[in-house]
Protein backbone atom coordinates (compact mmCIF):
# COMPACT_ATOMS: atom_id res chain seq x y z
CA UNK A 1 0.00 0.00 0.00
CA UNK A 2 2.92 2.13 0.84
CA UNK A 3 4.00 1.76 -2.49
CA UNK A 4 1.05 2.28 -4.06
CA UNK A 5 0.83 5.73 -2.97
CA UNK A 6 4.23 6.79 -3.75
CA UNK A 7 2.91 5.91 -7.55
CA UNK A 8 -0.29 7.74 -6.80
CA UNK A 9 1.51 10.55 -5.95
CA UNK A 10 3.83 10.69 -8.76
CA UNK A 11 0.81 10.49 -11.15
CA UNK A 12 -1.25 12.97 -9.99
CA UNK A 13 -1.87 16.90 -10.37
CA UNK A 14 -3.29 19.55 -8.50
CA UNK A 15 -6.25 21.42 -9.47
CA UNK A 16 -8.92 23.65 -7.63
CA UNK A 17 -11.36 21.99 -4.97
CA UNK A 18 -14.95 21.02 -5.92
CA UNK A 19 -17.69 23.40 -4.54
CA UNK A 20 -20.09 20.35 -3.78
CA UNK A 21 -20.23 16.90 -4.54
CA UNK A 22 -23.10 14.15 -4.35
CA UNK A 23 -23.03 11.03 -2.05
CA UNK A 24 -21.43 8.06 -3.53
CA UNK A 25 -24.48 5.85 -2.79
CA UNK A 26 -21.80 3.25 -1.51
CA UNK A 27 -23.69 0.62 1.49
CA UNK A 28 -21.80 1.22 4.76
CA UNK A 29 -19.72 -1.89 5.44
CA UNK A 30 -17.90 -1.51 8.64
CA UNK A 31 -18.41 0.59 11.27
CA UNK A 32 -16.65 1.47 14.28
CA UNK A 33 -16.47 3.61 17.41
CA UNK A 34 -16.41 6.90 15.56
CA UNK A 35 -16.73 6.04 11.64
CA UNK A 36 -19.27 4.64 9.19
CA UNK A 37 -17.02 3.17 6.64
CA UNK A 38 -18.42 2.54 2.66
CA UNK A 39 -15.57 1.19 0.70
CA UNK A 40 -15.63 0.84 -3.31
CA UNK A 41 -12.71 -2.11 -3.04
CA UNK A 42 -11.25 -5.23 -4.68
CA UNK A 43 -10.65 -6.11 -1.41
CA UNK A 44 -11.85 -6.36 2.74
CA UNK A 45 -11.05 -4.14 5.18
CA UNK A 46 -9.85 -6.26 7.60
CA UNK A 47 -9.97 -6.05 11.81
CA UNK A 48 -6.93 -4.83 11.95
CA UNK A 49 -7.25 -1.86 9.48
CA UNK A 50 -10.79 -0.58 11.29
CA UNK A 51 -8.33 -0.26 15.13
CA UNK A 52 -5.58 1.34 12.68
CA UNK A 53 -8.18 4.02 12.12
CA UNK A 54 -9.66 4.28 15.67
CA UNK A 55 -5.80 4.47 17.18
CA UNK A 56 -5.40 7.15 14.82
CA UNK A 57 -8.59 9.19 16.36
CA UNK A 58 -7.35 8.32 19.91
CA UNK A 59 -4.20 10.05 19.32
CA UNK A 60 -5.76 12.92 18.19
CA UNK A 61 -8.00 13.34 21.17
CA UNK A 62 -5.07 12.11 23.61
CA UNK A 63 -2.59 14.37 22.10
CA UNK A 64 -3.93 17.25 20.93
CA UNK A 65 -7.47 17.50 22.96
CA UNK A 66 -9.18 17.35 19.78
CA UNK A 67 -12.26 14.90 19.01
CA UNK A 68 -14.99 14.05 16.69
CA UNK A 69 -17.98 15.27 18.10
CA UNK A 70 -20.16 13.00 15.59
CA UNK A 71 -19.60 10.15 13.86
CA UNK A 72 -18.50 10.63 10.63
CA UNK A 73 -18.82 8.74 7.30
CA UNK A 74 -15.57 7.59 5.46
CA UNK A 75 -15.77 6.92 1.31
CA UNK A 76 -13.39 4.75 0.23
CA UNK A 77 -12.20 4.23 -3.32
CA UNK A 78 -8.89 2.13 -4.36
CA UNK A 79 -6.48 4.28 -5.42
CA UNK A 80 -7.36 2.70 -9.57
CA UNK A 81 -11.13 4.04 -8.93
CA UNK A 82 -10.48 7.28 -7.30
CA UNK A 83 -8.56 8.25 -10.51
CA UNK A 84 -11.94 8.26 -12.10
CA UNK A 85 -13.88 9.59 -9.53
CA UNK A 86 -11.53 11.21 -7.09
CA UNK A 87 -12.59 14.65 -9.01
CA UNK A 88 -16.22 14.33 -8.57
CA UNK A 89 -15.66 14.86 -4.61
CA UNK A 90 -12.49 16.58 -3.94
CA UNK A 91 -11.43 18.21 -7.04
CA UNK A 92 -8.70 16.62 -9.82
CA UNK A 93 -5.43 16.33 -8.43
CA UNK A 94 -6.24 15.56 -4.72
CA UNK A 95 -6.19 11.54 -3.12
CA UNK A 96 -8.83 12.85 -0.96
CA UNK A 97 -10.65 15.51 1.19
CA UNK A 98 -12.79 16.12 4.45
CA UNK A 99 -16.00 17.81 4.71
CA UNK A 100 -16.23 19.02 8.39
CA UNK A 101 -20.07 20.83 7.27
CA UNK A 102 -21.08 17.33 5.99
CA UNK A 103 -19.22 15.01 8.71
CA UNK A 104 -17.82 13.09 5.79
CA UNK A 105 -14.80 11.69 4.26
CA UNK A 106 -13.82 10.86 0.25
CA UNK A 107 -11.15 9.56 0.04
CA UNK A 108 -8.58 7.10 -2.15
CA UNK A 109 -7.71 3.97 0.23
CA UNK A 110 -4.02 5.41 0.06
CA UNK A 111 -4.93 8.62 1.66
CA UNK A 112 -7.63 7.22 4.54
CA UNK A 113 -5.16 7.95 7.39
CA UNK A 114 -4.20 11.57 6.41
CA UNK A 115 -7.77 12.26 6.69
CA UNK A 116 -8.83 10.87 9.62
CA UNK A 117 -6.48 13.57 11.17
CA UNK A 118 -8.46 16.40 9.49
CA UNK A 119 -11.69 14.41 10.18
CA UNK A 120 -10.12 14.12 14.07
CA UNK A 121 -8.84 17.65 14.14
CA UNK A 122 -12.98 19.38 13.14
CA UNK A 123 -11.70 23.42 13.31
CA UNK A 124 -12.88 24.30 9.51
CA UNK A 125 -10.58 27.45 9.19
CA UNK A 126 -7.47 26.32 10.93
CA UNK A 127 -4.63 27.83 8.63
CA UNK A 128 -3.79 25.34 5.90
CA UNK A 129 -0.11 25.24 7.24
CA UNK A 130 -0.51 23.55 10.37
CA UNK A 131 -3.83 21.33 9.50
CA UNK A 132 -1.88 19.58 6.48
CA UNK A 133 1.36 19.11 9.02
CA UNK A 134 -0.79 17.45 11.40
CA UNK A 135 -2.80 15.28 8.94
CA UNK A 136 0.91 14.06 7.47
CA UNK A 137 2.08 13.75 11.18
CA UNK A 138 -0.58 12.34 13.39
CA UNK A 139 -1.22 9.89 10.26
CA UNK A 140 1.85 8.31 11.24
CA UNK A 141 4.13 9.81 8.08
CA UNK A 142 7.53 10.06 8.75
CA UNK A 143 9.06 14.04 8.09
CA UNK A 144 12.09 15.45 6.76
CA UNK A 145 13.82 18.55 6.69
CA UNK A 146 11.76 20.72 3.82
CA UNK A 147 13.01 22.50 0.71
CA UNK A 148 11.34 25.85 1.68
CA UNK A 149 11.55 28.02 4.88
CA UNK A 150 8.18 27.34 6.54
CA UNK A 151 7.36 31.40 7.23
CA UNK A 152 7.20 31.55 3.61
CA UNK A 153 4.59 28.61 3.53
CA UNK A 154 2.76 29.89 6.45
CA UNK A 155 -0.23 31.81 4.60
CA UNK A 156 -0.27 29.91 1.55
CA UNK A 157 -3.46 27.19 0.43
CA UNK A 158 -2.70 23.66 0.90
CA UNK A 159 -2.35 23.61 -2.45
CA UNK A 160 0.13 26.34 -3.15
CA UNK A 161 2.21 25.57 0.16
CA UNK A 162 3.46 22.13 -0.94
CA UNK A 163 4.06 19.71 1.88
CA UNK A 164 7.61 18.86 3.31
CA UNK A 165 7.96 22.12 5.31
CA UNK A 166 4.72 22.01 7.07
CA UNK A 167 4.99 18.41 8.12
CA UNK A 168 8.73 18.66 9.56
CA UNK A 169 7.81 22.11 11.28
CA UNK A 170 4.83 20.39 13.09
CA UNK A 171 6.82 17.31 13.79
CA UNK A 172 9.53 19.81 15.23
CA UNK A 173 6.77 21.42 17.75
CA UNK A 174 5.63 18.18 19.10
CA UNK A 175 9.22 17.32 19.84
CA UNK A 176 10.15 20.24 21.06
CA UNK A 177 7.48 21.25 23.53
CA UNK A 178 5.13 18.89 23.13
CA UNK A 179 1.83 17.72 21.91
CA UNK A 180 -0.70 19.72 24.32
CA UNK A 181 0.67 22.93 22.79
CA UNK A 182 0.07 22.11 19.57
CA UNK A 183 -3.19 21.23 20.48
CA UNK A 184 -3.70 24.52 21.69
CA UNK A 185 -2.35 25.83 18.64
CA UNK A 186 -4.79 24.06 16.38
CA UNK A 187 -7.59 25.65 19.05
CA UNK A 188 -6.79 29.23 17.25
CA UNK A 189 -7.42 28.07 13.88
CA UNK A 190 -7.32 30.61 11.12
CA UNK A 191 -5.53 32.45 13.76
CA UNK A 192 -2.54 29.84 14.22
CA UNK A 193 0.06 31.51 12.82
CA UNK A 194 -0.44 35.13 13.75
CA UNK A 195 -1.09 34.22 17.28
CA UNK A 196 1.81 31.52 17.16
CA UNK A 197 3.46 33.62 20.10
CA UNK A 198 0.67 33.24 22.03
CA UNK A 199 0.97 29.56 22.85
CA UNK A 200 4.89 29.76 22.70
CA UNK A 201 6.41 32.48 23.98
CA UNK A 202 7.87 33.08 20.85
CA UNK A 203 6.96 34.72 17.28
CA UNK A 204 6.86 32.44 14.54
CA UNK A 205 9.88 34.13 13.05
CA UNK A 206 11.97 33.30 15.96
CA UNK A 207 10.72 29.86 16.24
CA UNK A 208 11.81 29.30 12.50
CA UNK A 209 15.49 30.87 13.50
CA UNK A 210 15.22 28.03 16.29
CA UNK A 211 14.19 25.56 13.85
CA UNK A 212 16.79 26.16 11.39
CA UNK A 213 19.46 26.01 14.05
CA UNK A 214 18.31 22.69 15.97
CA UNK A 215 16.02 20.85 13.75
CA UNK A 216 17.38 17.14 12.74
CA UNK A 217 17.10 15.52 9.21
CA UNK A 218 14.60 13.53 9.97
CA UNK A 219 11.49 11.98 12.61
CA UNK A 220 10.09 8.73 12.52
CA UNK A 221 6.49 8.51 11.55
CA UNK A 222 4.72 7.70 15.33
CA UNK A 223 3.44 4.36 13.87
CA UNK A 224 7.28 3.14 12.88
CA UNK A 225 7.81 -0.35 14.36
CA UNK A 226 4.84 -0.58 16.55
CA UNK A 227 3.97 -4.49 15.95
CA UNK A 228 3.99 -6.05 19.08
CA UNK A 229 7.13 -7.90 20.31
CA UNK A 230 8.14 -11.55 19.53
CA UNK A 231 9.08 -13.75 22.10
CA UNK A 232 12.87 -14.14 22.28
CA UNK A 233 13.25 -17.65 23.37
CA UNK A 234 16.84 -16.90 24.76
CA UNK A 235 20.10 -14.36 23.03
CA UNK A 236 21.29 -18.37 21.57
CA UNK A 237 18.05 -19.45 20.25
CA UNK A 238 16.04 -16.63 18.66
CA UNK A 239 12.77 -16.09 17.81
CA UNK A 240 10.33 -18.42 16.96
CA UNK A 241 6.51 -17.78 15.97
CA UNK A 242 3.32 -18.70 14.61
CA UNK A 243 1.05 -15.95 13.51
CA UNK A 244 -2.34 -16.08 12.74
CA UNK A 245 -3.86 -14.48 9.45
CA UNK A 246 -7.69 -13.76 10.18
CA UNK A 247 -9.05 -10.77 8.24
CA UNK A 248 -11.77 -10.31 10.32
CA UNK A 249 -10.94 -10.87 13.61
CA UNK A 250 -7.52 -10.25 13.91
CA UNK A 251 -6.95 -6.61 15.57
CA UNK A 252 -3.20 -6.93 14.17
CA UNK A 253 -3.82 -8.36 10.29
CA UNK A 254 -3.86 -5.41 7.96
CA UNK A 255 -4.51 -5.32 4.13
CA UNK A 256 -1.92 -5.03 1.63
CA UNK A 257 -2.05 -4.91 -2.08
CA UNK A 258 -3.27 -8.36 -2.56
CA UNK A 259 -2.78 -9.77 -0.01
CA UNK A 260 -2.60 -9.62 4.46
CA UNK A 261 -0.13 -8.06 6.64
CA UNK A 262 0.99 -8.57 10.41
CA UNK A 263 4.12 -6.90 11.53
CA UNK A 264 6.29 -7.75 14.63
CA UNK A 265 8.98 -6.02 16.07
CA UNK A 266 12.26 -7.92 17.69
CA UNK A 267 15.47 -6.51 19.40
CA UNK A 268 18.88 -7.93 17.71
CA UNK A 269 21.21 -8.32 20.51
CA UNK A 270 24.50 -8.21 18.40
CA UNK A 271 25.06 -7.03 15.19
CA UNK A 272 25.48 -9.96 12.86
CA UNK A 273 24.03 -12.40 10.27
CA UNK A 274 21.01 -13.96 11.33
CA UNK A 275 18.84 -16.98 9.57
CA UNK A 276 15.26 -16.37 8.62
CA UNK A 277 12.50 -18.35 7.66
CA UNK A 278 8.79 -18.35 7.53
CA UNK A 279 6.38 -19.99 5.37
CA UNK A 280 4.73 -16.54 4.69
CA UNK A 281 4.81 -15.52 0.87
CA UNK A 282 7.19 -12.86 2.04
CA UNK A 283 8.56 -10.87 4.03
CA UNK A 284 9.94 -7.17 4.50
CA UNK A 285 12.21 -6.13 7.28
CA UNK A 286 13.67 -2.81 8.50
CA UNK A 287 15.46 -1.62 11.30
CA UNK A 288 13.82 0.30 13.18
CA UNK A 289 14.93 4.28 13.84
CA UNK A 290 15.05 5.17 17.49
CA UNK A 291 14.56 9.00 17.51
CA UNK A 292 15.22 11.93 15.62
CA UNK A 293 17.76 10.89 12.38
CA UNK A 294 20.26 13.93 12.96
CA UNK A 295 22.20 13.05 10.04
CA UNK A 296 21.33 13.63 6.47
CA UNK A 297 20.92 9.95 4.62
CA UNK A 298 22.15 9.16 1.09
CA UNK A 299 20.28 6.67 -0.48
CA UNK A 300 22.71 4.43 -1.13
CA UNK A 301 24.24 4.18 2.32
CA UNK A 302 23.32 0.38 2.71
CA UNK A 303 23.98 -2.19 1.09
CA UNK A 304 21.26 -4.15 -0.98
CA UNK A 305 22.15 -7.30 1.57
CA UNK A 306 22.16 -5.21 5.00
CA UNK A 307 18.37 -4.75 6.36
CA UNK A 308 17.86 -1.08 5.04
CA UNK A 309 16.59 1.26 8.13
CA UNK A 310 12.79 2.41 8.26
CA UNK A 311 14.43 6.11 7.30
CA UNK A 312 16.44 4.81 4.27
CA UNK A 313 12.85 6.03 2.11
CA UNK A 314 10.89 8.76 1.92
CA UNK A 315 7.87 9.29 1.58
CA UNK A 316 7.07 5.63 2.43
CA UNK A 317 9.06 4.10 4.99
CA UNK A 318 11.96 1.53 3.52
CA UNK A 319 12.59 -1.63 3.93
CA UNK A 320 14.00 -4.75 2.71
CA UNK A 321 11.88 -7.23 0.27
CA UNK A 322 12.45 -11.20 0.59
CA UNK A 323 10.52 -14.15 -0.32
CA UNK A 324 11.61 -17.65 -1.59
CA UNK A 325 14.11 -18.72 0.22
CA UNK A 326 13.47 -21.04 2.90
CA UNK A 327 16.30 -20.06 4.69
CA UNK A 328 18.05 -16.52 4.09
CA UNK A 329 20.73 -15.17 5.95
CA UNK A 330 21.21 -11.48 6.90
CA UNK A 331 23.37 -9.64 8.17
CA UNK A 332 21.45 -7.34 10.89
CA UNK A 333 22.90 -4.31 12.94
CA UNK A 334 21.66 -4.33 16.60
CA UNK A 335 18.89 -2.88 17.78
CA UNK A 336 15.26 -3.13 17.10
CA UNK A 337 13.73 -4.60 14.01
CA UNK A 338 10.57 -4.82 12.10
CA UNK A 339 9.45 -7.63 10.43
CA UNK A 340 6.04 -7.90 7.92
CA UNK A 341 5.04 -11.14 7.38
CA UNK A 342 2.72 -11.20 4.20
CA UNK A 343 -0.06 -13.74 2.46
CA UNK A 344 -1.44 -13.83 -0.61
CA UNK A 345 -5.03 -13.68 -0.38
CA UNK A 346 -7.59 -12.50 2.18
CA UNK A 347 -8.58 -15.94 3.83
CA UNK A 348 -7.59 -17.01 7.29
CA UNK A 349 -4.03 -18.36 7.47
CA UNK A 350 -1.10 -19.19 10.07
CA UNK A 351 2.59 -18.85 9.48
CA UNK A 352 5.45 -19.73 11.37
CA UNK A 353 8.22 -17.59 11.36
CA UNK A 354 12.18 -18.50 13.27
CA UNK A 355 15.32 -16.30 13.32
CA UNK A 356 18.47 -17.41 14.94
CA UNK A 357 21.91 -16.36 14.89
CA UNK A 358 23.40 -17.95 11.45
CA UNK A 359 25.86 -20.92 11.68
CA UNK A 360 26.77 -21.82 8.34
CA UNK A 361 29.25 -20.11 6.29
CA UNK A 362 28.83 -16.35 6.02
CA UNK A 363 31.31 -13.22 5.14
CA UNK A 364 33.12 -11.96 7.52
CA UNK A 365 34.54 -7.98 8.09
CA UNK A 366 37.91 -7.39 9.39
CA UNK A 367 37.84 -5.96 12.65
CA UNK A 368 39.77 -2.79 12.68
CA UNK B 1 -14.26 -2.00 19.33
CA UNK B 2 -14.59 -2.58 15.40
CA UNK B 3 -17.65 -3.69 14.20
CA UNK B 4 -18.25 -5.54 10.72
CA UNK B 5 -21.30 -4.89 9.24
CA UNK B 6 -22.83 -7.28 6.24
CA UNK B 7 -22.86 -5.20 2.95
CA UNK B 8 -26.51 -3.97 2.25
CA UNK B 9 -27.40 -3.66 6.09
CA UNK B 10 -27.51 0.36 5.92
CA UNK B 11 -28.38 1.00 2.38
CA UNK B 12 -30.61 3.55 3.37
CA UNK B 13 -27.62 5.78 2.72
CA UNK B 14 -27.04 4.58 -0.84
CA UNK B 15 -29.50 7.17 -1.99
CA UNK B 16 -29.08 9.95 0.89
CA UNK B 17 -27.64 13.05 -1.23
CA UNK B 18 -26.01 14.96 1.17
CA UNK B 19 -26.78 18.88 1.08
CA UNK B 20 -23.83 20.50 0.80
CA UNK B 21 -23.52 24.13 0.33
CA UNK B 22 -20.71 26.43 1.44
CA UNK B 23 -18.75 22.88 2.08
CA UNK B 24 -15.63 22.84 3.79
CA UNK B 25 -13.04 20.56 2.24
CA UNK B 26 -9.78 19.72 3.37
CA UNK B 27 -7.87 17.83 0.70
CA UNK B 28 -4.91 16.11 0.76
CA UNK B 29 -2.89 17.14 -2.74
CA UNK B 30 -0.56 15.33 -4.34
CA UNK B 31 3.21 15.78 -3.36
CA UNK B 32 4.03 16.92 -7.03
CA UNK B 33 2.77 19.99 -6.47
CA UNK B 34 3.84 23.21 -8.53
CA UNK B 35 5.04 25.72 -5.90
CA UNK B 36 5.74 29.29 -6.10
CA UNK B 37 7.62 28.84 -2.65
CA UNK B 38 11.24 30.11 -2.64
CA UNK B 39 13.52 27.27 -2.40
CA UNK B 40 16.52 27.07 0.19
CA UNK B 41 19.13 26.74 -2.18
CA UNK B 42 20.95 29.80 -1.48
CA UNK B 43 24.82 29.51 -0.15
CA UNK B 44 23.95 30.48 3.38
CA UNK B 45 20.25 29.09 2.99
CA UNK B 46 19.85 26.45 5.71
CA UNK B 47 19.98 22.77 4.91
CA UNK B 48 19.94 19.25 5.80
CA UNK B 49 21.44 17.00 3.06
CA UNK B 50 23.88 14.52 2.21
CA UNK B 51 24.15 15.57 -1.54
CA UNK B 52 26.30 18.20 -3.20
CA UNK B 53 25.58 20.33 -6.24
CA UNK B 54 28.01 21.54 -8.59
CA UNK B 55 28.31 25.23 -8.81
CA UNK B 56 31.43 25.06 -11.23
CA UNK B 57 34.25 22.73 -12.55
CA UNK B 58 35.62 22.69 -9.32
CA UNK B 59 33.05 23.87 -6.71
CA UNK B 60 30.09 22.50 -5.21
CA UNK B 61 26.99 23.47 -2.79
CA UNK B 62 27.42 21.51 0.05
CA UNK B 63 25.85 21.20 3.41
CA UNK B 64 28.20 21.96 6.65
CA UNK B 65 26.86 22.37 9.82
CA UNK B 66 23.09 22.93 8.61
CA UNK B 67 24.10 25.93 6.59
CA UNK B 68 24.69 25.49 2.71
CA UNK B 69 28.23 26.25 1.92
CA UNK B 70 30.81 26.63 -1.10
CA UNK B 71 33.62 23.93 -1.56
CA UNK B 72 36.05 23.30 -3.49
CA UNK B 73 36.26 20.01 -4.91
CA UNK B 74 40.04 19.86 -4.43
CA UNK B 75 39.07 20.00 -0.06
CA UNK B 76 36.22 17.47 -0.67
CA UNK B 77 38.32 14.71 -2.22
CA UNK B 78 40.92 15.16 0.02
CA UNK B 79 38.82 14.19 2.56
CA UNK B 80 38.78 11.04 0.90
CA UNK B 81 42.47 10.10 1.42
CA UNK B 82 45.64 10.55 -0.28
CA UNK B 83 44.69 8.39 -3.10
CA UNK B 84 42.25 10.50 -4.62
CA UNK B 85 42.21 13.87 -6.69
CA UNK B 86 39.94 16.54 -8.09
CA UNK B 87 38.89 15.32 -11.66
CA UNK B 88 35.72 18.20 -12.24
CA UNK B 89 32.07 18.27 -11.28
CA UNK B 90 29.16 15.91 -12.24
CA UNK B 91 26.32 16.96 -10.05
CA UNK B 92 29.18 16.27 -7.21
CA UNK B 93 32.81 16.60 -7.78
CA UNK B 94 34.61 14.12 -8.83
CA UNK B 95 37.74 12.33 -7.32
CA UNK B 96 39.64 9.91 -9.42
CA UNK B 97 42.16 7.62 -7.92
CA UNK B 98 46.00 9.38 -8.30
CA UNK B 99 47.28 5.73 -9.86
CA UNK B 100 44.60 4.38 -11.85
CA UNK B 101 46.22 1.20 -12.35
CA UNK B 102 46.19 0.98 -8.31
CA UNK B 103 43.46 -0.79 -6.19
CA UNK B 104 40.73 1.30 -4.12
CA UNK B 105 41.13 1.90 -1.03
CA UNK B 106 38.85 0.17 1.55
CA UNK B 107 38.24 -2.51 -1.26
CA UNK B 108 39.14 -5.97 -0.81
CA UNK B 109 40.40 -8.38 -2.83
CA UNK B 110 40.85 -12.51 -2.36
CA UNK B 111 44.84 -13.10 -3.00
CA UNK B 112 44.73 -16.80 -2.62
CA UNK B 113 42.15 -19.22 -0.62
CA UNK B 114 42.89 -18.05 2.86
CA UNK B 115 44.19 -14.62 2.25
CA UNK B 116 42.15 -11.60 1.46
CA UNK B 117 43.92 -8.22 1.04
CA UNK B 118 42.28 -4.90 1.63
CA UNK B 119 43.71 -1.71 -0.53
CA UNK B 120 44.70 0.94 2.23
CA UNK B 121 44.41 4.63 1.46
CA UNK B 122 47.60 4.67 0.23
CA UNK B 123 46.33 2.68 -2.81
CA UNK B 124 48.56 -0.22 -1.33
CA UNK B 125 47.30 -4.15 -0.48
CA UNK B 126 47.13 -5.12 2.91
CA UNK B 127 47.15 -8.56 2.92
CA UNK B 128 45.42 -10.62 5.98
CA UNK B 129 44.93 -14.27 6.85
CA UNK B 130 41.52 -15.61 7.07
CA UNK B 131 42.08 -18.05 9.72
CA UNK B 132 43.01 -15.29 11.64
CA UNK B 133 40.10 -12.77 11.27
CA UNK B 134 37.45 -16.13 11.88
CA UNK B 135 39.87 -16.68 14.82
CA UNK B 136 38.79 -12.81 15.93
CA UNK B 137 35.29 -13.63 15.38
CA UNK B 138 35.59 -16.82 17.36
CA UNK B 139 34.57 -19.11 14.34
CA UNK B 140 36.27 -21.49 11.99
CA UNK B 141 38.04 -20.33 8.15
CA UNK B 142 35.90 -21.48 5.14
CA UNK B 143 37.95 -19.58 2.58
CA UNK B 144 37.90 -16.00 1.18
CA UNK B 145 35.08 -16.30 -1.32
CA UNK B 146 33.86 -13.55 -4.38
CA UNK B 147 30.37 -13.43 -4.27
CA UNK B 148 27.86 -12.55 -7.74
CA UNK B 149 27.95 -8.92 -6.88
CA UNK B 150 31.98 -8.99 -6.96
CA UNK B 151 32.68 -8.52 -3.08
CA UNK B 152 35.61 -10.30 -1.49
CA UNK B 153 35.28 -11.87 1.97
CA UNK B 154 36.34 -13.75 4.51
CA UNK B 155 33.85 -16.38 5.18
CA UNK B 156 33.84 -18.07 8.21
CA UNK B 157 31.83 -21.13 10.06
CA UNK B 158 30.41 -21.81 13.35
CA UNK B 159 30.87 -25.84 12.29
CA UNK B 160 33.80 -27.36 15.07
CA UNK B 161 33.81 -23.87 17.06
CA UNK B 162 32.95 -24.10 21.05
CA UNK B 163 29.15 -24.25 22.10
CA UNK B 164 26.97 -24.20 25.09
CA UNK B 165 26.08 -28.55 25.91
CA UNK B 166 22.83 -26.81 26.59
CA UNK B 167 22.18 -24.76 23.10
CA UNK B 168 18.96 -26.10 20.72
CA UNK B 169 19.83 -27.73 17.50
CA UNK B 170 19.00 -25.01 14.61
CA UNK B 171 19.20 -25.33 10.95
CA UNK B 172 22.14 -24.39 9.33
CA UNK B 173 19.90 -24.04 5.50
CA UNK B 174 17.77 -25.99 4.24
CA UNK B 175 19.19 -29.03 4.47
CA UNK B 176 21.46 -29.07 7.66
CA UNK B 177 21.04 -29.42 11.48
CA UNK B 178 23.64 -27.81 13.66
CA UNK B 179 23.38 -29.54 17.32
CA UNK B 180 26.17 -28.73 19.62
CA UNK B 181 27.74 -32.10 20.40
CA UNK B 182 29.97 -32.90 23.19
CA UNK B 183 30.56 -29.17 23.41
CA UNK B 184 31.23 -28.69 19.59
CA UNK B 185 28.78 -27.56 16.88
CA UNK B 186 28.28 -30.11 14.83
CA UNK B 187 26.77 -30.48 11.35
CA UNK B 188 25.18 -33.09 10.02
CA UNK B 189 22.91 -32.99 6.31
CA UNK B 190 19.43 -34.15 6.80
CA UNK B 191 19.43 -36.92 4.20
CA UNK B 192 22.45 -38.62 6.52
CA UNK B 193 20.29 -38.31 9.34
CA UNK B 194 16.83 -39.74 7.84
CA UNK B 195 18.80 -42.47 5.58
CA UNK B 196 16.76 -40.18 2.77
CA UNK B 197 16.32 -36.81 1.35
CA UNK B 198 15.32 -34.37 3.66
CA UNK B 199 14.92 -30.93 4.85
CA UNK B 200 15.69 -28.97 7.86
CA UNK B 201 12.61 -27.82 9.68
CA UNK B 202 13.38 -24.88 11.70
CA UNK B 203 9.84 -24.36 12.71
CA UNK B 204 9.83 -27.09 15.39
CA UNK B 205 11.02 -26.58 18.43
CA UNK B 206 13.53 -27.89 18.90
CA UNK B 207 14.87 -27.14 14.75
CA UNK B 208 14.92 -30.33 13.79
CA UNK B 209 15.36 -32.94 10.35
CA UNK B 210 12.17 -33.56 8.16
CA UNK B 211 12.42 -37.21 8.10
Amino acid sequence: MQRHQRHMRGLSMVSLLAACEPSPGLPISYETEHLRIGADLEHPLCAGDLVAFEQIIRRVDEELGLSMTSKVDVWIWSDEAWMVVGKEYCGPGTLGCTSYRGNVIYTSVSAVEHELVHAATPIPRLTPFFAEGLADVYSGEQARFGHSAPADALELSAIAMGRGASTHFVMWLRETWGSTKLGELARLGKMAGSRFEDVYGLSFAEAQTLYFAEAPWGYPGLDTCSGAPLDLEDEFSGWQAEVPFDCETGQDVRVYGIGLMVQRTFVIPVAGHYSVSTDADAILLSRCATGPIEEPLRSDAFSDDDVPPTYGGYPSEEFGFYMGDPVRDLYFEAGKHQISLLVMGYEPDAVNLSIWPSLGPRPVEMEH
Amino acid sequence: MARRIQPGRLGVTQNLLIPLILITLITLITACTESELPLLDQLGDPCRSAYDKCLTDDTVRSCEAGVWVERDCASVCAELGPAYAPAGCDRECVCELVDPSGCTPSEATCVDEGTIAVCDEGQVLQPNSCSQICADAALHEVGCLTDVAGESACWCTSEGTGCEPSTTPQCVDQDTLGSCEGGIWTFVECSTICGAPAACDPFRLPAACGC
